[in-house]
């Protein structure tokens, strides 16, 4: 045998690995109540209840309409929220205010589900910038902003940290005034590295286009939710095989077993149109 | 060895070309080998041509080796030098997945000996071995990470019956992670220091009797990681080393007690003091420091110490079986701590502190043992039951990079491990193989070497359980995004995992000065696509659906290398 032509015909065998869609036998889970819930800074507090589901059926929310759902601050005024529909329930009466404590409380088939939340001082952004995205050959972390032909700019936001206590932040972005809610949109982080100094923060992952009205909003958060939001944020990256730590549920700051979330925040928020 | 494996585990460290010799001890652990609580595998390098010059080596698809050794004064003094380098990422890169297109992935190591003989009763040893692994996607991220150890060891000999072995052994594993993320550019680093000093007698009293007896201090540098960005608005952050002492003295004896019945028993004591300059914190229940002492450099912060009882025996029932049974307790000063299921490079060596008790383990192991045929099979089946005080675990969330106060969010616990292991192999002959099927929860297999035959085929095939796993039981929905829910930490298995390897090599000419040959092997034979990972995510193609998608990597992988020695 001429082994020459074998080692031709080898080197050139395709080499692969792949993905793909498999069938998996999970069990299914008692539902659990899912509580996202905001008070923001001037504004009345609103709340959104669902359902958990089987992991394979379809993602259609089941939204629960039939809580009692009451805020309160500290200094003992409360409020109880209307249903809307859609699973969604507002106050109309109690405004956020800064540096006050708040309880969220959800009654909801003979169970209360508590959770505090802290509204923190606002810290106003100094000025935005942009920079020139990054943008790897075929276009794989461009947010499905399509090809690479139009030079695209991410946003990034300036300021200045308050030196006198341990600040945590949530940085949201709108592009044209529709909230970015998109597979790792989730922005938190803290000053533990930059206590007391002229912050720089900003996704590098969210591009935007020549024409589009880029706008961040900086929230100022409390540790309870930072901690809700850098596990979930982590748990939506899993997928990711080279970030393999055991999954397992964000750290609610309800009580009682719910999933989700209260937060009080302040924010400030400034908006660029990209050239 | 701090991170005995290349590539994520993919490559061992060790480099067959280099080793003489290795002796795993998985039950029974002599009374010399002390510091860690699992099984040891003592590595014996090469010595190097003492008479001629050789090169040898393989250039291969995957990759490349080349060793050369031969004497540096003819009979007195020798060295040999090994090296090794991969290029696995073209082979990735290959595999067309999205993410993977710009993946940097690859090692080199080099293994180096020298060795000289003054005289009948006394020789020098001068080891290294140095690697370095690549790991980058894109420029977003880059890590690196690599062992250096180098080893002095002279050896001496009192008359016939005493034999000394002197080392000095210096050992360092370190990491260096690049990111370009959100903004900065951050480079993290993180590593391990050792100086060890190492004294072993051996005393060979009579035939029925041989004893092992000596000490051993090591001096250990945690660095625990520091991050260092580019950006004025961070502030980089070094966290404290920490420095420990560890010494340990044993004694064991090899006693022949009758033709049929032997024994190995022996005692380590073994000893650890955390030591300063650092700051030590107490916490309360929410994790926040409430007080805090300072320790001067060399300052004595804790000392933990212990007795390592071991024994094994051994019964011959008849010529050709045997039973053995042993029982040992081991410490372990230092503890591993991960946050991923897959052995990746940031894994923290953290060491034993106020907080952090040693890690003891108990085990017995009993064997069975039986030869067939005029030894031409082997076969064996061994159980061990295995008790560990003191197993770290953390708390969910809990952040083990650059986390100063690490030890306040750590949960402590017990745990058991037992299994059963059967093996059966065919020593000689045109056909050679050996089949061991292990029940539990740790696997270990060497891949033989085939010498010497004019084309000698080999194949391997494994077969392993999937681990135990953590999958969802339901979903819900946070802010637009499809999140998991998950009821039971470990709650499933991934799926069985199995493959073929096959090899062959054709020796295309041998003299007695030069040999070429050519190897072709085929790994994943028949292309079993075993999952790496398995995640569950909203559907691309079908929105509205989650599915659960298993990656595999490295389907069937042909090879082939040139292999050369003159």
């Amino acid at each position: 045998m001429n082994y020459k032509i074998l080692i031709i015909v080898l080197l050139f065998l395709p080499l692969w690995g792949c993905e793909e869609v498999i069938e998996m036998d999970l069990n299914s889970a008692s539902s659990k109540l899912v509580i996202e819930a905001n008070l923001a800074e001037g504004k009345t507090a609103m709340a959104k209840l669902s359902l958990t589901s089987n992991y394979f059926d379809p993602i259609a929310p089941v939204f629960v309409e039939n809580a009692i759902i009451t805020i309160a601050d500290k200094n003992g005024a409360n409020e109880q929220l209307t249903y809307k529909g859609n699973g969604i329930y507002e106050g109309t009466l109690l405004k956020g205010a800064e540096n006050n404590m708040y309880t969220l409380e959800v009654e909801y088939k003979g169970e209360k589900f508590i959770a505090n939340s802290f509204l923190h001082k606002k810290i106003p952004i100094d000025s935005l910038r942009t920079e020139a995205a990054f943008t790897p050959p075929g276009g794989g972390f461009n947010n499905g902003n399509g090809g690479g032909a139009v030079a695209r700019k991410i946003v990034l936001a300036m300021f200045q940290d308050n030196i006198t206590e341990t600040n945590f932040y949530k940085l949201n972005y709108y592009r044209n005034d529709t909230l970015i809610t998109s597979a790792g949109s989730i922005n938190v982080f803290d000053d533990a590295l930059s206590n007391g100094l002229l912050m720089t923060a900003g996704a590098r992952q969210i591009a935007f286009k020549p024409g589009d009205a880029s706008k961040l909003e900086l929230m100022v958060i409390d540790k309870s939710v930072h901690l809700y939001f850098s596990t979930l944020s982590n748990i939506l990256s899993s997928g990711n095989p080279m970030n393999s730590s055991t999954p397992y549920n964000p750290e609610s700051n309800f009580s009682n077993g719910a999933l989700g979330y209260f937060m009080a925040y302040s924010f400030d928020s400034k908006e660029i149109e990209i050239k | 060895m701090y991170n005995a494996s290349h590539l994520f585990g993919f490559f061992s460290v060790f480099n067959s070309d280099a080793i003489k010799d290795m002796t795993l001890y998985k039950g029974g652990i002599p009374a010399q080998y002390g510091g860690r609580a699992s099984s040891v595998l003592d590595v014996y390098m090469k010595d190097g041509n003492k008479k001629d010059y050789s090169v040898s080596g393989g250039i291969g698809l995957i990759s490349s080796r080349l060793t050369v050794e031969g004497p540096v004064i003819k009979d007195k003094s020798s060295f040999i030098v090994s090296a090794r380098r991969t290029y696995a990422d073209l082979i990735v890169k290959s595999l067309g997945i999205e993410d993977f297109k710009d993946l940097k992935l690859y090692f080199w190591d080099l293994n180096a000996k020298l060795n000289y003989t003054i005289n009948q009763s006394n020789r020098i040893f001068v080891s290294g071995y140095f690697g370095r692994d690549f790991f980058g996607m894109s420029d977003m991220a880059g890590f690196n990470w690599g062992n250096a150890t180098g080893t002095l060891r002279w050896n001496h000999s009192f008359k016939s019956k005493l034999f000394s072995n002197t080392s000095l052994i210096f050992s360092k594993y370190d990491y260096a992670f690049d990111i370009n993320r959100s903004v900065v550019k951050f480079s993290l680093g993180s590593g391990i220091i050792d100086y060890n000093i190492k004294q072993d007698f051996t005393f060979y009293l009579n035939p029925n009797n041989t004893m092992h007896f000596g000490l051993n201090g090591i001096y250990h540098i945690f660095s625990p990681g520091e991050l260092v960005s580019d950006s004025e608005s961070f502030n980089n952050l070094l966290m404290p080393k920490r420095y420990g002492l560890e010494t340990g003295v044993y004694f064991s004896n090899d006693q022949k007690i009758s033709e049929v019945f032997s024994l190995n028993y022996g005692l380590r004591y073994s000893n650890f003091t955390q030591l300063g300059e650092g700051m030590v914190y107490t916490y309360d229940q929410e994790n926040k420091r409430t007080d805090s002492t300072y320790y001067g450099k060399n300052k004595k912060i804790i000392r933990y110490h212990g007795l390592e009882p071991r024994i094994s025996a051994t019964y011959m029932l008849n010529e050709s079986s045997s039973v053995k049974a042993s029982y040992n307790r081991m410490f372990q000063y230092m503890h591993l701590l991960s946050n991923s299921t897959s052995s990746t490079p940031t894994d923290l060596w953290m060491p034993v502190s106020t907080f952090i008790k040693p890690l003891i383990a108990d085990q017995v192991a009993l064997g069975y043992f039986q030869n067939f045929d005029d030894n031409n099979y082997e076969f064996s089946v061994e159980g061990y039951f295995k008790k560990m005080q003191n197993y770290v675990d953390y708390e969910n969330g809990a952040d083990i990079l650059l986390n100063n106060d690490i030890e306040s969010q750590m949960v402590f616990g017990t745990g058991t491990s037992y299994g059963a292991e059967l093996f059966f192999k065919k020593k000689t002959g045109k056909f050679t193989g050996w089949v061991s099927y292990t029940l539990g929860t740790t696997k270990l297999q060497f891949d033989e070497i085939n010498k010497g035959l004019a084309f000698p085929v080999s194949s391997t095939w494994v077969f392993q359980t999937g681990n135990a796993v953590t999958f969802p039981s339901g979903k819900y929905t946070i802010g637009e995004q499809v999140v998991s829910y998950f009821t039971e930490r470990n709650g499933y298995r991934m799926p069985n995992y199995h493959r073929l390897d096959l090899g062959a090599t054709w020796m295309v000419k041998q003299t007695e000065k030069y040999e070429s040959s050519w190897t072709f092997s085929v790994y994943n034979a028949y292309n079993h696509k075993n999952a790496y990972s398995i995640s569950f995510k909203e559907s691309e193609t079908n929105p509205g659906y989650t599915e659960a998608v298993k990656l595999s990597l490295f389907g069937i992988v042909p090879s082939v290398s040139w292999n050369f020695k003159f």
